[in-house]
């Protein structure tokens, strides 16, 4: 004997299915919404270190380099309303261990220049913190240097362009090490998805020899 | 997990996210948050991102984990689906409308903001600055210039004219109401115009200034003029080199360095300016964090209202589908045969209301069920006793006598004992058509009385068969009795089968001791008035024939009459000994009436009342024995009405095929003890009657097959009444 089912309303019920031109729509919207960090940031020109320039004499290591549209329009816009803007650049000595082996840090430079400006005056107030930091624990007094300057490609000098920045303690011994400068710099952050923070950096790294 | 302990932590969660907003607001507050902190605003969005993903996390997790319960086909999950998409649904098209306008609203905003006239003010404004900014370091350029050229004119850097170069340095502080007037040397020696009213930290924050600018001046080579903040107020100075102002031959050259301060309205209004100038440019380069601020908000309003939506799907499907899974397993318990199961959901609503109902339900099956039970065990008790009366029945039809069998509706034999085999010598088994067995045994007679009961279906019917089977004749008498059931439906047939060869053999043994006696006695009455007449006809033989001639006419005469007397006694005797096999034959039974009364009627004065069926027609009888059969119950009843009252005949056909004779007179009557013997020969209520009328009339009835018996004729006499096949 066959038997017939009888259902009173849909065969499928009309909950648990969302109409797929509704998910579209919300999808539509949201997607909308959510990527304009990412398509401006993918529009502005690439952050790269330029002119990586390391010399090691009597133990003692200078960096010099430069960050390539470090100083974005939005960070020019942003010096110009009176925000301090500061970046932070990061300048390692590392030496090579083994295949497994993550290499040593040897020294860490941390400079971090910063800009204000004054609209009424039309100057630049600029400032440059460098600290140190070696192995093991003897971090040497940070350096602090100050330049006031109406030149807004003095300011912009100031902020990308790094030169000869001490990095190494020259009481230690470097002998027979495999030696790399390691810079990263941090020019700005930005949002990934409006709440996903992300760092606007660049980096770069060399060989080091005496 | 207790629902109770789910709730309260729903609440304390609740409460902690309350606070930890409030917490995270005040923080805010207290701290002043500027836009580039490296650390917390990072952190604030990272732990906002956070509460997002767990929101959406949980969210996932339990739409996930309905869906996989549903798939399962785990009970009520498909109504929690159904709730909590349809809350969904009916929240996330709202909301997502409200999130994308509010959104949208907030870019519009702020762009308007942004837009003309704002940005053309704070261009203009910026440019009033600026000209202010250019003018008063323009002037203060000028004075520095014309400060440089008198000193170059009247040789003031000659040592020998410092005191002059005094007096003009004050003279020009004076006359152009300057603030700083200084000549800078190499030698790091200067001349300056006399300020008494110039406090320590007042000439100090000058003195680095000027010092700047004049380092300014050594490093370009040339002029430099500036605007500085100096205390609450803005200090708009210059200097240049005065030309050939070097005190030794290739040094570097004096500096002229003049500055005033800018009256307090006015460096209030520029920096009034600047200020909101500077506001605007921040807010504009903010705007993107501005923008993405809101968003997040927005967006973190928008999970957790398709949170809530979702939760309180979850809630009210549990809060519905808990009662009716307690329910549904209670209802399998009950199923089970446990019916002590009670649901203890709590609800106020409708679903209250069912699990009352369902219990009351669960209460009233259980007292059924007991009830039940007894019933059942006194079902029990009551079909022993059936079976033990059952089988005294079963016992008392084996060991009948008499042959009993029991047909269903459809004729099919149901009961059936050994005594139907010993009567009627045919194997009757349950379930055998009692027609086609009876056919095969010549037993026709009985078929006919089964149809015949099977058609009326109504009262039951008894007849006496005398069957041939074979070698053998039975003597039969048969009782057919309809059997219904509870609401009165044919239920079957009842069939009893009476053997009457014995009580046959019984009742002709005392017939013939009945009929020897009254022959005896018929015999011995006249042989006594022979005797007499012999013995008288001897003596008065002996006496010498005195009176012979006178008494052997009379004693010869009773002798001739007596033996007349015995003679007809013989006569008919051998003639009822000799009565012929009936010979049936179709012919109208009116016609065997109406000739019998053809012979009564006018010749007596007796009544007569004649009512035949016309329905009759044509009958199947031997119709001289069937008229002699009318003559002896018409001359019986003569005799008993003396030769007046009423013979009332009637005839029709009665159920199953039958003809029913009926002769009534309005005689005596006959005793009911004398009525079982009024059909055995010779007995007879007569004085002189033979006893062998109603003989005849038993004897021809039998041999058609039929049956007669007497009853009360109302509201006197005799009823004699005779079934017979027609």
């Amino acid at each position: 004997m066959r038997r017939r089912e009888v259902t009173a309303g849909p065969k499928r019920p009309a909950s648990g299915r969302l109409p797929v031109g509704c998910l579209c729509l919300v999808a539509g919207m949201l997607l909308q919404l959510s990527p304009g960090p990412v398509a401006a940031a993918s529009k502005k020109p690439h952050v790269r270190i330029d002119g990586l320039e390391a010399t090691l004499e009597h133990d003692r290591a200078t960096v010099s380099f430069r960050v390539t549209n470090g100083l974005s329009e939005n960070a020019i816009e942003r010096i110009h309303s009176g925000i301090e803007v500061e970046f932070e650049h990061r300048v390692e000595i590392v030496a090579r261990r083994s295949f497994l082996m993550p290499a040593e840090r040897l020294a860490q430079t941390m400079i971090r220049t910063r800009a204000a400006y004054d609209s009424l005056t039309g100057r630049y107030s600029l400032y440059r913190t460098l600290n140190f930091r070696t192995r093991p624990r003897n971090t040497v007094e940070p350096l602090n240097d100050f330049l006031s300057t109406d030149s807004f490609e003095e300011m912009r000098r100031w902020m990308v362009e790094l030169k000869e920045i001490p990095v190494f303690d020259p009481s230690r011994s470097l002998d027979g090490k495999k030696l790399r400068v390691r810079v990263r710099s941090n020019v700005g952050r930005r949002y990934v998805l409006l709440i996903f923070p992300s760092a606007i950096d660049a980096h770069a790294e060399q060989g080091l020899s005496p | 997990m207790p629902r109770g302990r789910t709730t309260a932590g729903w609440i304390v969660l609740a409460v902690a996210l309350v606070f930890a907003y409030w917490g995270l607001y005040k923080l805010f507050t207290r701290l002043s948050v500027k836009p580039d902190d490296r650390l917390l605003l990072p952190g604030l969005s990272v732990a906002l991102a956070f509460v997002a993903l767990a929101l959406v996390g949980v969210l996932v997790r339990n739409l996930v984990r309905l869906v996989i319960e549903r798939k399962r086909g785990i009970f009520g999950s498909r109504l929690r689906t159904k709730l909590v998409f349809f809350l969904l649904a009916m929240v996330l098209l709202p909301s997502t409308f409200l999130f994308y306008g509010s959104a949208q609203v907030v870019k519009q905003t702020v762009e308007a903001i942004l837009r003309t006239p704002m940005e053309e003010l704070v261009r203009q404004s910026d440019e009033i600055v600026d000209q202010w900014n250019e003018y008063f370091k323009g002037q203060a350029l000028d004075r520095a210039r014309g400060l440089a050229a008198q000193i170059v004119d009247e040789e003031l850097l000659r040592e020998d004219r410092d005191d002059e170069l005094q007096r003009v340095l004050d003279r020009w502080k004076l006359e152009h109401r300057l603030h700083v007037v200084r000549v800078s040397f190499a030698d790091g020696g200067m001349r300056e115009a006399t300020d008494p009213q110039r406090d320590a930290a007042a000439r100090s924050a000058l003195d680095t200034l000027v010092a700047t600018l004049t380092d300014d001046v050594h490093r370009r080579e040339g002029p430099a003029s500036r605007l500085d903040h100096l205390g609450d107020g803005l200090l708009a100075h210059a200097a240049v080199p005065v030309p050939n102002g070097a005190r030794e031959t290739g040094g570097p050259p004096a500096v002229v360095a003049v500055g005033a301060v800018l009256p307090t309205p006015l460096a209030v209004n520029l920096e009034g300016f600047a200020a909101a100038e500077q506001t605007y440019r921040q807010f504009r380069a903010q705007r993107r964090e501005l923008t993405r601020a809101y968003l997040t908000v927005i967006a973190l309003i928008y999970v957790v209202t398709l949170f809530i939506a979702t939760w309180i799907g979850f809630y009210v499907s549990r809060r519905i589908t808990g009662p009716i899974q307690e329910l549904a397993t209670a209802a399998r318990e009950i199923s089970a045969g446990n019916l002590d199961v009670r649901v203890q959901a709590e609800a106020g609503d409708e679903l209250g209301q069912l699990v009352e109902a369902f219990n009351e339900m669960a209460g009233e099956l259980q007292e059924n069920r007991e009830v039940i039970t007894r019933s059942t065990a006194d079902l029990r008790r009551s079909n022993r006793a059936l079976d033990e009366r059952r089988r005294y029945i079963e016992t008392l039809l084996e060991n009948l006598s008499t042959a009993v069998f029991s047909l269903d509706s459809a004729g099919r034999v149901t009961t059936v004992n050994p005594a139907v085999h010993q009567i009627l010598g045919v194997h009757l088994v349950t379930g055998d058509d009692p027609v086609a067995v009876f056919e095969r045994h010549g037993l026709e007679p009985l078929i006919e009385l089964l149809e015949a009961a099977r058609k009326t279906g109504g009262e039951q019917s008894r007849r006496d068969l005398t069957l041939k089977v074979g070698e053998s004749t039975l003597h039969l008498a048969v009782q057919v009795t309809p059997l219904h059931g509870a609401l009165a439906e044919a239920a079957g047939t009842l069939v009893m089968v009476e053997d009457l060869a014995d009580m046959m053999r019984a009742q002709r043994a005392a017939a013939w001791r009945e009929v020897a006696r009254r022959i005896a006695h018929e015999i011995k009455n006249p042989l006594t008035p022979i005797q007499l007449a012999a013995q008288r006809l001897r003596k008065r033989f002996a006496e010498g024939g005195q009176d012979l001639e006178r008494i052997l006419p009379e004693a010869t005469a009773s002798i001739e009459r007596e033996v007349g007397a015995l003679k007809r006694l013989v006569d008919e005797f051998s003639r009822f000994a000799r009565m012929p096999e009936i010979s049936p034959r179709v012919i109208r039974f009116e016609e065997i009436v109406e000739s019998v009364l053809a012979l009564y009627v006018g010749s007596t004065e007796v009544r007569w009342e004649l009512d035949l069926d016309q329905e009759i027609g044509d009958v199947l009888l031997d119709p001289e024995q069937m008229r002699r059969v009318l003559i002896n119950l018409i001359d019986n009843a003569l005799a008993a009405m003396q030769g007046r009252g009423t013979i009332h005949i009637r005839a029709a056909l009665v159920s199953g095929g039958l003809l029913r004779l009926e002769l009534a007179d309005t005689g005596p009557g006959i005793p009911p003890a004398d009525r079982d013997k009024m059909f055995i020969p010779y007995f007879s209520t007569k004085r002189r009657g033979t006893g062998l009328g109603l003989a005849i009339v038993h004897r021809v009835v039998t041999d058609h097959r039929g049956t007669i018996r007497i009853e009360d004729n109302k509201p006197h006499g005799a009823r004699f009444i005779i079934e017979m096949p027609a």
